[in-house]
């Protein structure tokens, strides 16, 4: 498993030009006032949360592998980050189903095996998670994700 | 009511007749249930409520009142979406169009309609500082609106918004043909005209963007558009997209929604009132409603079973109520207990005010086609509880906007 993520991630980074969730954490403007890393440890595993405080007012988080690989995401806040960096490959899912919504505009969900998302809110507070199932670390609960 | 959960809850209840008898039992105790939580000023609609009358019609549209109907929607696969009519003019002038199937929308700001609602209307386009035309990228939770500002006379009841910003989505004009990069970058085009033609935006913000976009072009929102293409701008307050409530000479500082109950297995159609004002009329006042305050994000505290949601909101555009509970199976992406449930839950506001909520959930396949009914899904998110649409039945739900003044005190708050 260690060496398959390890190749993953390899191809990822050699890639180079795209990032976000299943790759390596996306860039963010310079001018986003707080970067800040934080590893934390789930029993037998780490992880690093990279969590930038955009000047928007919303405040997104990247859980990145020993690999370098973002297997997480979330935002928080007045107005709706770039979705696209954070999501990475996976915007283009939350992107379909959002076209499928009808007249609901409060709550979008996508449930793929590969990738889960959840966007909910109002307009002056949105909240969303992301996440990639089979890439969590031992003991992750996604329902805890702050 | 408790022992009454506590027996739909049982594996070993139902038999024909035991569900036959625990329906009437629910009907009577919702009834009990909304007799009791009525109460506000304006009215509560829990005395036009009995399981087996017939569909009431709309209430006359008068002064301060605009008809809520909720039906099946313009593609007849709505549920639970309340709709209104809207007229809207070229400013100055009588030259309108009445847009029907109106979603009215609690969790965001601001009228927004599609083009072909308004055929033959010519609306002038706001203009930044520089001159430029402007054009939004409105923000909801699954996607963006992008499209035009412009302005309009819109005519909600008897009440009058002249010159107001709105948006119209997916705009033909070729200044807005291309959508920014940075757009298409927070999500899809949303779908105003699936089930609806616009929505009536009555949230708790006067503008959908606010002082952030008077400062910053960091929210992303608003564009200057020439032919060579759009570029991000910063924007007077006065020029941002408005909710119309807050642009009355009257009746400004909010809203009111009533609805009538439903009966357990829904109904067809179901007739409700959008009241503007809070406390300025005797049809809008607060009375014996209880006002929640929100925080900074606009959301208060729910607890549920013994987990706290924080951020918790009132949403009249989302047809379910939607909140994660492991224990109830889902279907079709909403809850579908074998028989009707009744929960509970405590809503907290930011001050610290307490009141508890009993709800119902039934399956979508027991519902039918039915246009309103009580229905309830999984938000998926730890922290998130959206109380939409089935909410509202049988209350008074009134939404104060920030900086407004009510007998309760300053707004932005939940009073029901």
């Amino acid at each position: 498993m260690k060496s398959l993520l390890a190749a993953v991630a390899a191809g990822v980074f050699s890639g180079g030009s795209w990032a976000g969730l299943g790759a390596a954490p996306g860039h963010w403007p310079a001018q986003a006032a707080a970067a800040r890393s934080a590893t934390v440890s789930t029993g037998s595993s780490s992880f690093t949360v990279v969590q930038h405080q955009l000047d928007s007012g919303t405040l997104v988080q990247e859980f990145v592998d020993g690999s370098g690989m973002v297997f997480a995401v979330s935002w928080s806040g007045p107005f709706l980050p770039d979705l696209k960096e954070l999501l990475g490959v996976h915007f283009d899912a939350m992107a379909a189903q959002g076209r499928n919504q009808g007249a609901q505009h409060s709550r979008l969900a996508v449930q793929g095996s590969d990738a889960v998302i959840v966007s909910t809110g109002h307009m002056g507070g949105f909240e969303g998670r992301a996440w990639l199932p089979s890439r969590l670390p031992p003991g992750f609960d996604v329902r805890a994700m702050p | 009511m408790s022992f009454l959960t506590a027996s739909l809850r049982s594996p070993s209840a139902p038999s024909s007749l035991l569900a036959r008898t625990l329906a009437l039992l629910f009907a009577i105790a919702a009834l009990l249930a909304l007799s009791s939580c009525g109460g506000g000023g304006s009215g509560s609609p829990a005395a036009d409520m009995t399981a087996a009358s017939p569909v009431p019609p709309p209430p006359p549209e008068s002064g301060n009142v605009l008809p809520i109907t909720v039906d099946r929607g313009t593609n007849g696969a709505s549920v639970n979406v309340p709709f209104v009519s809207v007229v809207v003019c070229e400013p100055g002038t009588d030259n309108c169009r009445t847009v029907d199937h109106v979603l009215v929308d609690t969790a965001s700001d601001g009228l927004r309609l599609t083009p072909s609602a308004l055929a033959g209307l010519s609306l002038p386009v706001v203009t930044s500082a520089a001159g430029a035309a402007v054009g939004e990228c409105a923000q909801f939770a699954t996607g963006r609106a992008w499209g035009s500002v412009r302005r309009a006379d819109v005519r909600l009841a008897g009440e009058r918004a002249n010159g107001a910003p709105v948006q119209i989505a997916a705009d033909p004009d070729a200044l807005f043909a291309a959508v920014p990069d940075a757009c298409s970058r927070t999500g899809a085009q949303i779908s105003l005209g699936a089930g609806s033609n616009g929505i009536l935006g009555v949230g708790m913000l006067t503008r959908d963007c606010g002082s952030a976009c008077v400062s910053s072009t960091a929210p992303g929102l608003y564009y200057g558009c020439a032919p060579a293409g759009c570029t991000a701008i910063t924007l007077p307050l006065a020029s941002q997209v408005a909710n119309p409530v807050s642009l009355f000479a009257a009746d400004n500082n909010g809203i009111a929604i009533t609805l009538p109950g439903v009966p357990l297995g829904g109904v067809p159609t179901l007739s409700g009132s959008l009241v503007f004002g809070i406390d300025t009329q005797a049809n809008n006042q607060l009375g014996l409603a209880t006002v929640f305050k929100v925080n900074g994000a606009g959301n208060f505290t729910t607890t549920y079973k013994g987990q706290t949601f924080t951020s918790s909101f009132i949403d009249s555009g989302s047809n379910a109520i939607f909140f994660s509970d492991a224990s109830l199976p889902v279907c079709s992406g909403f809850y579908c207990p074998a028989t009707p449930l009744t929960l509970s839950a405590v809503n907290t506001s930011a001050t610290g005010v307490t009141g508890t909520v009993d709800f119902i959930v039934e399956s979508l396949p027991s519902v039918g086609s039915a246009a309103a009914a009580h229905l309830a899904g999984d938000i998926g998110l730890a922290r998130s509880f959206d109380w939409g649409l089935p909410f509202f039945f049988g209350r008074t739900v009134f939404v104060a906007m920030a900086g407004a003044s009510t007998s309760k005190g300053a707004g932005p708050f939940w009073a029901y």
